[in-house]
C-alpha cells in the first residue's frame, strides 16, 4: 500500500468520522434561544403534552406549494421533533397526496393538519402550536375518556334520533375517540367514577338528591357540561352559584341584524368570542336557537370566563309573551349566552380542578342544527376543554413582539446612502489607497 | 550532501528518468548538463520530495536551498516580506534576511512589491529566498537565467562561496555550458532520462565538444 | 518529539495566515468583493425592511449568506490553484511546509477576510438599534450563523482551489458546490433521502441562526463541513504534491 494509498484511506475514514458525528449533534441537539420573548422556544404547556408521546406519531400538515407558512410550518414542527424524536412530520400539498388526505380525514378545500398514531388521527385547523399541542393532547387523551349524559330528570336524550335528539351529538363525541354513556342520576343519584365528564342538557324535572351530588362531584374535581334552555324552568343555581355562574331567566332577542338569522331575533348567529378560552377559539360562527343568558356572579377567586356574547342590539326578555324591551325588568345586551369556569384547588397536596362549561341552548346540539356553521366544533372543543387533563389545550405559545420600524423618507435615504455608497465607496477608496502606496514603493 | 540513488520515472508509460545515480558532497559545486526534456526537471523534482520516484531514492540534506527554474513569490508582498515569510517557514526559522538580500543583491529592493520586479530582480530575490537558513544543501535549477552580465558574474560568485567557503553541497542545472566550465567542480550529463557522463568540466571549448559528443551517442543509441 | 511538530506547525500556520491575508489585500479582490456585496445587500434588505416596517434583522441573513456564496469562493480561488500555477508551492513543498499549516492558514486567511468584508454589515443593526427597537436575539445568532457559513463556504472555496490551477474554474466549482449546499433541502419532502439531504442544507441551517436560534447542531454542522472541506483539500494537495 503506497503512502498516498494509506493517506486517501485515513482521509476517507475521517471524513466518516465527521459524518458520523454530525449525525450525533443532530439526535443530541441543544439549542439557546437568543430571542427576547424566547418565541423560538416551545411553551412549557406544548413541552409536557411532547414528553407524554410515547409511540410513534406523525404530523402532516396540508399545505399547497406556494401557500405561505410552509417553511413556518416545518421550522415549528420540527421544534417538536426535537423534543421527542417518535415525532416525525411532513408539509404535504394536498392536491398531490389525495389519499392521505381521505384516510386522515382532511377538507381537501380548507386543507389543515393531521396528527396520527396508530389508528388513530386528530385534525387541527393551523399548524401553530396552540393547534397541534391541544391535537397532540387529544390523541395521547386515553382511549376510555367517557363522557357521561345526565338521564333520569327530563333530560334531552342522546337515543333520540329526531330533529330534537342528542344522537348525532353523541356519535360525534364516538368519532372523536370519547367513550358516550347515559347515566340514570334518578336511579341513583350519584355520577359514577368512570365519567370523564357529565352533560346536562336541558333537565324538566328538579334535580333533587342528585343536584346536590352532581355538585359534591364537582367540587372533587369532576367536570360538568349544562346545556341550559329557555323553555327549561329547573333551577340549576344550586350548582351553578358557588362557581360564580348563574342562569338568568327569559330568552335573549337579537337586534342586530348580522348576529342573528334573517328576521328572526331568537336565533343567534353568534359573532363575538371575546375570549381567548380554547372552546371558542377559530370558531365560526354558531347558531343558538332561542338562548337563555348566562350570568357571572361576584365571588371570591372566581375564574368565570365569558365565552360568547350576543350583541349590543340586544337584550333579555323575561317575558317572550310581550317582546317588547321594558328598562325595569328587562337587561340589555350585550349578554354573556355561554361561560367557563375553573377552580383549581389543593387538596392535601393533590391539585383538584373542578371545571363547569355553561351553554345558554341546548338546540345547537341537537339533529337539527348540529350541522350548522360551528355548531358541532363549539360541542367538540367544550366537551374537549372539559375532559382533558389538567390544562393542556389552554397553551399559550410564545409570540414575538411588533417591533415597528418607522422608516420615513430621510431615514430611507440615509440608509442607502449608506449602503449603496458609503460602505462600498470605502472599500474601493481602501484598495484605490493600497495600490496607490504600493506604486511608490 | 546531495544523492540519487537509482532514481526513475516514468509519466504515462514513457520512462522520463531511468536509474539516475549520482552524489554532490559537500563543499562542491556539480554541474547538471542536458538538453531541453533531457529529465533534468523530473530528477529534480525527485531530488526535493515534489515528485515520488516509481524506484529508486533520493538523498538530500536537510533544509535544501532550493531555487526553481521558473521562480514565483506573490505579487502583491514586498521583498523583505517575502524573504521574512520564507525565513519563518524554514526550520528553523532564520533571522538572516538582510543577510541574504544583501548577498543576493537585492538589499535596495527591500520594499518593493515583487510584482513590479523585473525577471533578473525577481530571480535573485528566489536566490536570497534559497540562502535563508544556511542549507547545507542547494539545488539550483537555472539560477542565471534573465541576469545581466555583471550580476552573473556576482551570482557565480555567490554559488561558489557557497560550496567552496559554506561547505555546502550545491547541484546546479544549466544548460549553459560556459557558466558550468566556470564554477562547477564535477558535471553530470543526464540524456534521455539516463546519466551519460560525470566528469570534470575542463574548460569550456573543451567541455561544449565532449558535451555534443555525448549528446549525439545517445541521441544515435 | 510531538510538542516540538505541533509549535512548529502552529508557527507555520500563523505565518502563512499572515502572508495570505497580505497577498489578499494587496489584490484587488476583497475591495471589490466587499463593495458589491454591500451594494447588493443594502438595496435588498433595504428593501425588505422598507415592505416590512418591522425593526428585523432576520432576512438580512439570507440574503446575506446567499452573496457569500457566491463571493466567498472568488476571495478564495486564488489560494491553491495560483500557487500550483506558479509553483511558489513548490518552494514551500521543498521546505517542507506541512500540508496541514498550508492549508489551515489559507483556510484561516481566506475566512478573517470574508468576516472583515462582511463586517459592515452590522451597521444595519446599529440603524435598527438607533430607529426602532430590535430583538437583539436574532441579531447576535444570525451573525454567529454567518460567520459560521463563510467559513464553511471558505473551506468549500479552498477544496475548489486546491482541485485545479486555474482561479476562474477554482471559483465556479466552489460557488457551484456551495449552491448545491444552500439547495440541499429543495424537495427533501418527496425523495426518501430528503430528510438526509436536508441536513445538508446551508441555508436552512442559516435559518434557525436567522430566526435567533443557536442550535448545538447547526454550530457543529458548520463546524464538521468546515473541517471535512479542509481534510479533503488537504488530502488533494498531499496528492498532488506526491504525483
Amino acid at each position: 500500500m503506497s503512502a498516498f494509498a494509506r493517506r486517501l484511506a485515513a482521509t476517507a475514514a475521517a471524513l466518516a468520522v465527521l459524518f458520523l458525528a454530525g449525525v450525533q449533534l443532530e439526535r443530541h441537539r441543544t439549542q439557546f434561544d437568543l430571542t427576547a420573548d424566547d418565541h423560538l422556544t416551545l411553551s412549557d404547556q406544548t413541552r409536557q403534552v411532547v414528553k407524554a408521546v410515547h409511540s410513534p406519531t406523525t404530523i402532516v400538515v396540508f399545505l399547497r406549494r406556494g401557500e405561505a407558512g410552509r417553511a413556518e410550518a416545518a421550522a415549528l414542527l420540527s421544534r417538536y421533533r426535537r423534543l421527542n424524536r417518535r415525532i416525525s412530520f411532513r408539509v404535504t400539498d394536498p392536491d398531490e397526496a389525495p389519499g392521505q388526505v381521505r384516510r386522515l380525514n382532511v377538507d381537501p378545500a380548507l386543507g389543515g393538519v393531521a396528527i396520527a398514531a396508530g389508528s388513530r388521527s386528530e385534525q387541527v385547523p393551523l399548524a401553530s402550536e396552540q393547534d397541534i399541542t391541544a391535537g397532540l393532547a387529544r390523541l395521547l387523551r386515553p382511549g376510555d375518556a367517557t363522557v357521561c349524559f345526565a338521564t333520569g330528570h327530563g333530560e334531552v336524550e342522546t337515543g333520540l334520533e329526531t330533529g330534537e335528539g342528542l344522537s348525532q351529538a353523541a356519535g360525534l363525541l364516538r368519532v372523536n375517540g370519547y367513550k358516550v354513556e347515559t347515566v340514570d342520576l334518578l336511579a341513583d343519584p350519584n355520577v359514577p367514577a368512570r365519567c370523564r365528564s357529565l352533560i346536562v342538557a336541558t333537565p324538566t324535572a328538579p334535580l333533587g338528591q342528585a343536584g346536590a351530588n352532581m355538585k359534591a362531584w364537582l367540587d372533587g374535581g369532576g367536570r360538568v357540561l349544562f346545556l341550559a334552555d329557555p323553555v327549561s324552568t329547573v333551577d340549576l343555581n344550586e350548582v351553578l352559584g358557588p362557581y360564580g355562574l348563574g342562569l338568568d331567566r327569559g330568552i335573549v332577542l337579537e337586534g342586530d341584524d348580522g348576529s342573528r338569522l334573517k328576521d328572526d331575533p331568537i336565533t343567534l348567529v353568534l359573532r363575538d368570542y371575546r375570549s381567548a378560552s380554547p372552546i371558542v377559539r377559530r370558531l365560526p360562527p354558531a347558531v343558538l336557537p332561542g338562548a337563555q343568558a348566562v350570568s357571572q356572579v361576584d365571588v371570591d377567586q372566581n375564574a368565570t370566563v365569558a365565552v360568547a356574547r350576543s350583541s349590543a342590539k340586544s337584550y333579555l326578555e323575561r317575558q317572550p309573551g310581550q317582546p317588547s324591551f321594558d328598562p325595569a325588568t328587562d337587561r340589555p345586551g350585550p349578554l354573556v349566552v355561554a361561560a367557563t369556569v375553573e377552580q383549581p384547588r389543593n387538596e392535601g397536596g393533590r391539585i383538584v380542578r373542578p371545571r363547569l362549561a355553561v351553554i345558554g341552548d341546548v338546540d345547537f346540539a341537537t339533529n337539527s342544527f348540529l350541522g350548522e356553521a360551528g355548531n358541532s366544533r363549539l360541542f367538540i372543543q367544550t366537551v374537549d376543554w372539559l375532559t382533558l387533563r389538567s390544562d393542556l389545550v389552554s397553551v399559550d405559545p410564545n409570540i414575538p413582539d411588533f417591533r415597528p420600524l418607522e422608516l420615513t423618507r430621510s431615514r430611507l435615504g440615509y440608509a442607502r446612502l449608506l449602503s449603496g455608497v458609503v460602505v462600498p465607496g470605502l472599500f474601493l477608496l481602501a484598495g484605490a489607497l493600497v495600490w496607490a502606496v504600493r506604486r511608490t514603493r | 550532501m546531495i544523492e540519487a540513488k537509482g532514481l526513475s520515472r516514468s509519466f504515462g508509460g514513457r520512462e522520463v528518468v531511468h536509474d539516475v545515480d549520482f552524489r554532490v558532497g559537500p563543499g562542491e559545486v556539480v554541474g547538471f548538463l542536458g538538453p531541453n526534456g533531457a529529465g533534468k526537471t523530473t530528477t529534480i523534482r525527485m531530488l526535493l520530495g515534489l515528485l515520488r520516484p516509481d524506484r529508486g531514492s533520493a538523498d538530500v540534506s536537510r533544509p535544501v536551498g532550493y531555487l526553481p527554474e521558473q521562480f514565483a513569490g506573490y505579487d502583491g508582498m514586498s521583498v523583505r516580506g517575502y524573504l521574512r515569510f520564507m525565513a519563518r517557514m524554514k526550520q528553523p526559522p532564520s533571522n538572516e534576511v538582510d543577510a541574504a538580500m544583501a548577498r543576493a543583491g537585492v538589499a535596495d529592493l527591500a520594499r518593493r512589491p515583487l510584482a513590479r520586479l523585473s525577471k533578473g530582480q525577481r530571480q535573485r530575490v528566489g536566490l536570497a529566498q534559497a540562502l535563508l537558513g544556511s542549507p547545507p544543501a542547494f539545488v539550483l535549477d537555472e539560477p542565471m537565467q534573465g541576469l545581466d552580465p555583471k550580476q552573473v558574474v556576482d551570482a557565480r560568485h555567490v554559488v561558489q562561496s557557497l560550496a567552496h567557503e559554506g561547505g555546502a553541497a550545491v547541484l546546479l542545472s544549466t544548460h549553459v555550458l560556459a557558466e558550468a566550465a566556470a564554477i562547477c567542480d564535477r558535471v553530470v550529463v543526464i540524456v534521455k532520462g539516463r546519466v551519460v557522463a560525470e566528469e570534470r568540466p575542463g574548460d569550456a571549448a573543451d567541455l561544449e565538444a565532449r558535451f555534443l559528443r555525448l549528446v549525439g551517442q545517445a541521441e544515435l543509441a | 518529539m510531538r510538542g516540538l511538530r505541533a509549535t512548529r506547525a502552529t508557527r507555520a500556520t500563523w505565518a502563512v495566515v499572515g502572508k495570505e491575508l497580505v497577498v489578499l489585500w494587496t489584490s484587488p479582490l476583497p475591495y471589490v468583493v466587499g463593495a458589491l456585496l454591500h451594494i447588493v445587500l443594502g438595496t435588498l434588505y433595504v428593501n425588505q425592511l422598507q415592505a416590512r416596517g418591522q425593526a428585523l434583522a432576520q432576512p438580512l441573513f439570507p440574503l446575506a449568506g446567499f452573496l457569500l456564496i457566491a463571493l466567498v469562493p472568488i476571495l478564495t480561488m486564488r489560494t491553491l490553484a495560483d500557487e500550483a500555477r506558479t509553483g511558489s508551492l513548490d518552494l514551500l513543498h521543498a521546505v517542507p511546509v506541512p500540508t496541514r499549516a498550508l492549508v489551515v492558514g489559507k483556510w484561516l486567511a481566506s475566512w478573517v477576510t470574508t468576516l472583515v468584508v462582511l463586517a459592515p454589515a452590522t451597521l444595519f443593526a446599529v440603524l435598527l438599534a438607533w430607529w426602532g427597537n430590535p430583538d437583539r436575539g436574532p441579531i447576535i445568532a444570525g451573525f454567529a450563523g454567518l460567520a459560521l457559513l463563510s467559513a464553511a463556504v471558505a473551506g468549500v472555496g479552498l477544496l475548489a482551489s486546491s482541485l485545479t490551477s486555474s482561479q476562474p474554474v477554482a471559483a465556479m466549482v466552489g460557488f457551484f458546490v456551495a449552491l448545491l449546499l444552500w439547495f440541499a433541502h429543495v424537495g427533501s419532502e418527496t425523495t426518501s433521502a430528503g430528510p438526509l439531504l436536508a441536513g445538508f442544507s446551508i441555508s436552512e441551517r442559516l435559518r434557525s441562526f436567522a430566526g435567533g436560534a443557536i442550535d448545538s447542531s447547526d454550530v457543529g454542522f458548520f463546524v464538521l463541513l468546515t473541517a471535512a472541506a479542509l481534510v479533503a483539500a488537504a488530502t488533494v494537495v498531499q496528492g498532488r504534491r506526491l504525483r
